[in-house]
């Protein structure tokens, strides 16, 4: 089985053709879902402990929405013609479902943040001069009314919004699990269980970049971490991560336990090819340490200090980021590590640093998210400054532009 | 309702990116589409009007007949002129020689076909280059030299040549 037989491999069936792009791709997208279903936890479903990172959710998602195709796009050779999905949509292929999926998220989230921001943007618009006025009051629709009642509008259709985002982020990313879980050639990804484990691991990743994305910035914002919002993170945390790893391990110990004639080939797979990725980063690294330390933040907290919970919180969260990539890879990559004959392996996979759909591609687009949050927070902060606290209805009441700072106090005098 | 202008605004504006994506939508779609199918139905014409630039190895033959004998009596037989070479509308044009033809003499060209691979058949001829290279203790050079495979075997009638090895 191990080794190079010649003869165990179809023609054509020799080079893996979805690399890193396609591991990145879902789990990009997975961020996206997971993000936004996050803060839909204080957006519907009024959990006020999450507040602090209502928007950044938000932001996150936008951020991570905006990046999620780029790596297909670098994929596929012919970038320009991703348009053609949109115009001549074809809805007996699901890849070309993928176009109407992703705008119909895409206008949600966009109008969920625009609301959420909308007194921010008035107020900026109000306060600046030239280029920058324009820039706000065309965000803002040049309408400036923020009344309370017009704010209480904004925060009903908000709540509409979040609650149609939530099935449509799932969709969203259960249906890049459906992608996997529909080529029925390949029995480790042919499985009515992969959008659901898909889904899963999206939400678990998306609240582990909430709790790193949200201590990181309010370290380098010198604010206080809320601990109320990192305990409950970590607890939506430790749900979302038993969930995603029992579905993980569900679906191989099914395939394990009935022992058809594929086991033979992803047995060996799993114990031999991806013992590194597999059992070494996704199972232990990334699943049993970080549920051990989220069950220690949950079951023990009244014993913990805030900074120590807050710790425990970040290493577990960060683990379980890259145990949710590890997720991708082995699936992505792993299900093409085999041969469709089921008899043996085909090449092995090393994606270059400098190449077209190399490492440094696939780093760049990563980070390309966070330059977007960044650039978005700088025109309009997700965290104001605590002492005025008269702020915005939706948001932290943190910021900390000098120029915010500045706005406030005219606000004040006026 | 009196504080809902803002709404009404980026209705309208969603309304309006609809309406204009249905227009532009309009004009973007290829007249002959979907008219056999989802694709565009003119493209089968066009790809039918076009000149076609393989020859086969009968394009070859009465220009070249000593090269046509010799690789049809060999292993090579099964492959084409054209695989090898380039299509002949590149080269020759109503009996006359238009454009020099590439001939390839690099190993890689060899490795195409023959580097050994688990993909391929059995039962197809093929070697591990550098072990094939090194047989009977010769010594291999670094990086494969682009004639290495010719000094024993002919492109066209590739049976390796008697005595040598
Ligand atoms: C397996 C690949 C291969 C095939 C098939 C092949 N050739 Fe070649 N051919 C070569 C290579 C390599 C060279 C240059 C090295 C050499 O001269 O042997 C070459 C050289 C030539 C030359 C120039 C010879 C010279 O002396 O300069 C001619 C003419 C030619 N081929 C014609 C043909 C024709 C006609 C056919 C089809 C019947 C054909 N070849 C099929 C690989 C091939
Ligand atoms: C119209 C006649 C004609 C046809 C058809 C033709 N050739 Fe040639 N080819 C020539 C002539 C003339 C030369 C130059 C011969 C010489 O210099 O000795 C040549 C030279 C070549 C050479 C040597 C490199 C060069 O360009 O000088 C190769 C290789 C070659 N032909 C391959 C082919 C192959 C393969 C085909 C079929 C796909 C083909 N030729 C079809 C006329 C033809
Ligand atoms: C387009 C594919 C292709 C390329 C390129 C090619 N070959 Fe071949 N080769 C074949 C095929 C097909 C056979 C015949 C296999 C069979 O008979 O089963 C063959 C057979 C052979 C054989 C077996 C001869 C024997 O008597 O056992 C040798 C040696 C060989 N080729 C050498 C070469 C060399 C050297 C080159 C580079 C100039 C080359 N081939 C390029 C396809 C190719
Ligand atoms: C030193 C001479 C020599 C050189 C150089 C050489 N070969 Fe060979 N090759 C032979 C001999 C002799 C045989 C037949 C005996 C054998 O199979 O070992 C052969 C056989 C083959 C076969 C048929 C193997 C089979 O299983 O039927 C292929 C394919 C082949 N060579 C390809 C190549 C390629 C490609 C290169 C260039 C990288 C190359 N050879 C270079 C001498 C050589």
């Amino acid at each position: 089985m191990e080794g190079s037989g010649v003869g165990f491999s179809y023609p054509n069936d020799l080079h893996i053709a979805w690399g890193v792009m396609i591991v990145l791709y879902p789990y990009v997208t997975g961020l996206v879902a997971g993000s936004f279903v996050v803060g839909s936890l204080y957006h519907v479903f009024g959990r006020q402990e999450l507040k602090p990172i209502s928007r950044l959710s938000l932001v996150a998602s936008l951020g991570f929405l905006i990046f999620a195709p780029v790596p297909l796009l670098f994929h596929l050779g012919q970038p320009m013609r991703c348009f053609n999905i949109m115009i001549t949509p074809n809805f007996s292929s699901a890849m070309a479902a993928f176009g109407v999926i992703y705008a119909v998220y895409f206008i949600i989230v966009l109008l969920e943040i625009w609301l959420v921001f909308r007194k921010d943007i008035v107020m900026n618009a109000r306060q600046n001069r030239g280029i920058l006025r324009w820039f706000y009051a065309s965000l803002a629709l040049w309408t400036y009314d923020v009344s309370d009642e017009s704010r209480k509008l904004d925060h009903k259709i908000v709540v509409v919004l979040a609650a149609i985002g939530i099935p449509a982020a799932c969709v969203l990313h259960g249906y890049v699990g459906f992608m996997f879980g529909s080529v029925k050639a390949n029995p480790y990804w042919s499985t009515p269980l992969m959008p659901v484990i898909f889904l899963t691991s999206a939400i678990t990743s998306g609240i582990a970049m909430m709790v790193v994305l949200y201590q990181i910035l309010m370290k380098f914002g010198g604010r206080t971490i809320e601990p109320d919002c990192v305990q409950s993170l970590c607890k939506w945390l430790w749900l979302f991560a038993i969930l995603a790893v029992t579905l993980e391990l569900l679906e191989i110990v099914c395939i394990a336990y009935e022992r058809s004639e594929e086991w033979v080939v992803i047995g060996t797979l799993l114990s031999g090819k991806l013992a590194f990725s597999f059992i070494g980063i996704q199972l232990v690294f990334g699943s049993l340490i970080p549920i051990i330390l989220l069950g220690i933040v949950v079951l023990m907290r009244p014993y913990l200090t805030n900074p120590l919970r807050n710790t425990i919180g970040f290493v577990a969260a960060l683990f379980l980021l890259v145990q949710v990539l590890a997720m991708r890879w082995n699936v992505v990559i792993g299900g093409q590590l085999f041969s469709k004959s089921l008899m043996g392996f085909r090449e092995a996979y090393q994606p270059g640093l400098f190449e077209k759909e190399g490492l440094g591609v696939a780093l760049l687009i990563f980070l390309a998210s966070f330059v977007f949050m960044a650039i978005f927070n700088r025109f309009l902060p997700m965290y104001e400054k605590k002492e005025n606290g008269n702020g915005t209805g939706d948001g932290a009441k943190t910021g900390f532009t000098e120029r915010r700072e500045a706005a406030k106090s005219e606000e004040a005098r006026g | 309702m009196e504080h809902s202008k803002h709404i009404w605004r980026a209705a309208l504006i969603l309304l309006f990116l609809g309406t204009g994506f249905v227009g532009v939508r309009h004009f973007l779609i290829p007249k002959s589409f979907g008219q056999a199918g989802h694709y565009r139905y003119d493209s089968i014409f066009e790809y039918m009007a076009q000149e076609p630039n393989h020859g086969s190895r009968e394009s070859c033959r009465k220009c070249h007949e000593e090269k046509f004998a010799e690789t049809v009596k060999g292993r090579h037989a099964p492959v084409q002129c054209e695989v090898c070479h380039a299509p002949v509308s590149a080269h020759a044009k109503d009996d006359k020689k238009i454009a020099d033809m590439p001939t390839n003499p690099n190993h890689k060209l060899c490795a195409l076909c023959h580097q050994k691979l688990d993909s391929r058949p059995k039962g197809f001829p093929q070697v591990d280059l550098r072990r094939h290279l090194a047989g009977g203790g010769r010594t291999v050079a670094a990086t494969i030299p682009d004639a290495a495979c010719f000094e024993c075997h002919s492109a066209h009638e590739p049976s390796p040549l008697r005595g040598e090895r």
